[in-house]
């Protein structure tokens, strides 16, 4: 394997990381300061998953152009949301939604996070460049194996916080209290 | 609601590590379809559009 794919994977499995930190990082924030996510907030992390979800389909069955473009979508998808949660929040006397995280909101750092991820597949992309080598699946690492856990946790841990806080149906727009 | 798409995408991951590569891509793609319906409806419901 070239040093290439091998740095190309390693990013792979760092991004996953990354992504799962932030992620999670949200969420323990959520739960020290006992402020509940709005669902645009949710919306958010659910980009960010999205995201995370490329680099993941690359560590399994090698890397190739869809797993990025899904990436992209995903951080689109992520970015819109921030945006229009920034928008909501954008006149003077507006205010905001939740606490600052060293001077910015969440929904701020969430859009600079797919800011991030964008130019982070850009440079992926460009190092990914001899498809017929990168294109074959490699067995995982052990850092993979970390980095797939990982996020599979956080993704478990808000599918159980999610629904205690939401229930079956739709989420409340400024939520106050737990459904359960 | 909200938690049903986190628990799709981890039946994406599950699907993904038991080596089925089209089934994780169609559910990958279909459960971002399902996120920007809800953004849809969110982002509407704001707006009083109630879509």
């Amino acid at each position: 394997m070239s040093f290439r794919k091998t740095l190309v994977l390693y990013l792979n499995e760092l991004w996953i990381i990354v992504l799962a930190s932030i992620i999670g990082g949200a969420f323990i924030y959520s739960a020290i300061s006992q402020e509940l996510p709005c669902p645009l907030c949710l919306l958010q992390r659910l980009g960010m998953i999205a995201t995370a979800i490329g680099p993941l389909l690359n560590l399994f069955f090698g890397v190739r152009g869809i797993h990025y473009g899904y990436s992209v979508l995903g951080l689109v998808f992520g970015a819109s949301v921030s945006i229009r949660q920034i928008l909501l929040h954008i006149c003077p006397g507006s205010g905001s939604y939740g606490g600052s995280v060293f001077g910015f909101q969440l929904y701020t750092w969430a859009f600079l996070v797919a800011c991030c991820s964008l130019l982070g597949v850009a440079f992926l992309l460009m190092l990914s460049e001899k498809k017929e080598e990168f294109r074959e699946p490699q067995p995982l690492q052990p850092l993979a194996y970390f980095a797939i856990g990982y996020l599979s946790l956080i993704v478990l841990a808000n599918v159980v916080a999610t629904f205690l806080e939401c229930g079956f149906g739709f989420c409340p727009d400024n939520p106050v209290q737990m459904r359960y | 609601m909200m938690s049903g798409l986190f628990l799709l995408y981890f039946g994406v991951i599950v699907l993904a590590l038991l080596r089925y590569r089209l089934a994780a891509l169609v559910g990958a793609f279909f459960v971002l379809a399902l996120c920007i319906v809800m953004f849809l409806h969110h982002a509407t419901d704001a707006l009083g559009l109630r879509f």
